[in-house]
């Protein structure tokens, strides 16, 4: 079981190297001069020169690659010149946020998904279980600005539940936090919902199809008790795939809806860095952040490991 | 006396003579009717269209729709129905060709790599690492590299896209390229890129297409959250997500700003999802369907 975690970890470092070296020609390639856009237009030539010689820029691009490549390993991701900090510390800061909005988010989205898929596989077929498909459906079509758009209309315009964009950070207390959070939490919840009770409604219609089920019921088990303390156990794996991978794909994909709603995330960082174009915090935080999520779903990976004893066992020799 | 027999046997009866099999599928035939109807309306708006897309009107601004805007007026006094039209029919041009292109691109490489070990690794290392970049993340970064132009959206997105196709056709080239009649068309000589095109690449059609279509609705999204932010399409043209940015400013004054693109949007993808599913079910050779034969009751 170690080895095959060694082994995984391993199997990173050449895709990391790629999306390393992705990103560095990315931006090198952006036209643009950032020490011309610090500066200004009517800055002097020797000005430019002096801030590209301060800010790294005269050395030939492949030195810049090997010296930017040197920072990453010591955990020196490089300073944002327009920022005035680490670009580390920037991204940490930021990280606050898009963390609560994800972990909230997730949570609607898992909690009304297991309901959602139940009351669907146990209805199969008729009216309730259609209309669960279509909803998900619509769910996963719907673009999350347009859905958290919706919701502002309604919750926070035409009845004021809400208020309509921004952020309290977590420290000036729960209910303030929870406050501004509520309504992106629910629009990016109810796609993620979406998502996952389509997974959910599958495999646990896959699972009621077992022998073992067929056995509960001859028993005389009630149907209730039948899924909630054995079909849904079972069925539960693909469906943890999927939390996973789209609690991944959740964190980084927020970036639009923090744009929408205003909130001071890593989505709002990287938006905003590309727009000054801040090398350094481009290339940290979308490098950072893919470490993120590779990482996730490698965990994904070992927590499956972890549950399902056959996955374990093929790993034992 | 005769004893009456019970027809054990099930009955096969086709339930609709000449009707083509696919459209059998509930889901195909939805997803199909709602692109459809995507397609006719914004022909019809375009030919109906009486205002400029660019043309501002500023003491009409904010008005609600009327007999003479449909959908109304945007914070300029342009006309949203136009732009909504136009904007459609852009979305649906930059899909089609990000789609086209990269599945083109993804077939040739998932197919290439089934027999060179060298290319395999150089190039699906590059789309690993592409892959592992979120897209909307690297659709961005792009975007800020290339220069804010229609074309450039098209690029980014190709590049955003093309890995996944890659490795759909990769996986499924991999699995086909064990099974022995490829061993016996080597036997007799076939050379490699006679099987690689002609006997291979057939068989990897039918996962393919349907990650096309998926490939077709996530561009179509990612487009205009793209153009949301600002990053896509640049003002003053009009695309889906770009009237959404403006929707969001106006958002107290002008719901019709938001609701009418958001609309258009959740139609185009919503039908090639359902559309996708339904072929997805089609072309599943695992599946129970009968081909059109249904047992009679």
């Amino acid at each position: 079981m170690g080895n095959y975690i060694l082994k995984r970890l391993l199997s990173l470092i050449p895709v990391l190297a790629i999306v390393m070296f992705v990103v560095f020609i990315i931006i090198h390639i952006t036209p643009g001069d950032p020490a011309t856009i610090v500066l200004g237009e009517g800055a002097s030539p020797e000005q430019i020169k002096d801030l590209r010689i301060k800010m790294g820029l005269d050395a030939p691009i492949y030195l810049q690659f090997v010296s930017w490549a040197g920072n990453l390993f010591q955990g020196d991701f490089g300073d944002s010149y327009f920022l005035g900090k680490p670009v580390l510390n920037a991204f940490l800061e930021n990280l606050g946020p898009t963390v609560s909005l994800a972990i909230l988010a997730q949570i609607i989205g898992v909690v009304l998904a297991i309901v959602f898929g139940i009351i669907a596989a146990k209805n199969k077929g008729k009216f309730k279980d259609e209309t669960i498909i279509g909803v998900s459906l619509l769910g996963i079509s719907i673009p999350s600005f347009l859905l958290g758009s919706l919701l502002i209309l309604i919750f926070a315009v035409k009845i004021q539940l809400f208020p309509v964009s921004g952020y309290q950070p977590l420290s000036s207390g729960i209910w303030g936090h929870l406050k501004y959070l509520i309504l992106p939490a629910i629009t990016l919840g109810m796609i993620q919902a979406a998502i996952i009770t389509r997974m959910t409604r599958s495999s646990l219609i896959d699972t009621l199809s077992e022998n073992f089920i067929k056995t509960a019921k001859a028993k005389g088990l009630k149907q209730n008790s039948i899924i909630l303390k054995h079909a849904l156990r079972v069925s539960f794996l693909p469906v943890l795939t999927v939390i996973g991978e789209s609690f991944g794909g959740l964190v980084t994909g927020a970036a639009v809806t923090e744009a929408l709603f205003n909130i001071p995330g890593l989505g709002q960082l990287i938006i905003s860095a590309v727009s000054r174009r801040d090398y350094a915090v481009i290339q940290g935080s979308i490098l950072l952040i893919t470490i993120t999520y590779v990482l996730l779903n490698l965990l994904v990976d070992l927590l499956y490991a972890v549950i399902d004893p056959r996955v374990r066992n093929s790993y034992r020799s | 006396m005769k004893a009456e027999t019970k027809n054990i046997l099930p009955v096969y009866r086709r339930s609709s003579f000449m009707k083509p099999a696919f459209l059998y599928n509930r889901s195909l035939r939805r997803g199909a009717f709602i692109l459809l109807f995507v397609v006719l309306s914004v022909f019809a708006g375009s030919l109906l269209t009486p205002h400029d897309i660019l043309g501002m009107d500023p003491v009409n601004r904010l008005s609600a729709p009327n007999g003479s805007h449909w959908f109304g007026t945007d914070n300029v006094g342009r006309d949203v129905f136009s732009r909504v039209m136009y904007g459609v029919r852009l979305s649906l041009i930059i899909g089609f060709f990000v789609t086209a292109i990269s599945a083109a691109l993804g077939l040739a490489v998932g197919l290439i790599v089934t027999y060179s070990k060298a290319l395999d690794h150089i190039l699906m290392r590059i789309c690993d690492g592409l892959f592992a970049i979120p897209s909307i993340l690297l659709a961005i970064a792009l975007m800020a590299a290339l220069g804010q132009k229609p074309i450039n959206v098209i690029i980014a997105l190709i590049l955003v896209f093309f890995p996944s196709i890659a490795r759909v056709v990769r996986s499924q080239a991999m699995m086909i390229k064990e099974k022995v009649f490829i061993e016996s068309l080597r036997a007799q000589g076939a050379n490699a890129f006679r099987i690689i095109f002609l006997h291979i690449a057939p068989n990897v059609m039918s996962p393919l297409i349907v990650q096309v279509t998926h490939v077709f609705a996530a561009s179509i999204l990612i487009e205009a959250s793209l153009s949301f932010l600002g990053a896509g399409i640049p003002e003053p043209l009009p695309s889906l997500g770009n009237l959404m940015y403006d929707g969001k400013l106006a958002i107290y004054n002008a719901w019709w700003m938001t609701v009418f693109p958001g609309v258009f949007i959740v139609l185009i993808v919503l039908g090639l999802n359902l559309f996708g599913d339904g072929l997805r079910d089609y072309l599943d050779p695992k599946s129970k369907k009968l081909n059109g034969l249904e047992k009679a009751k």
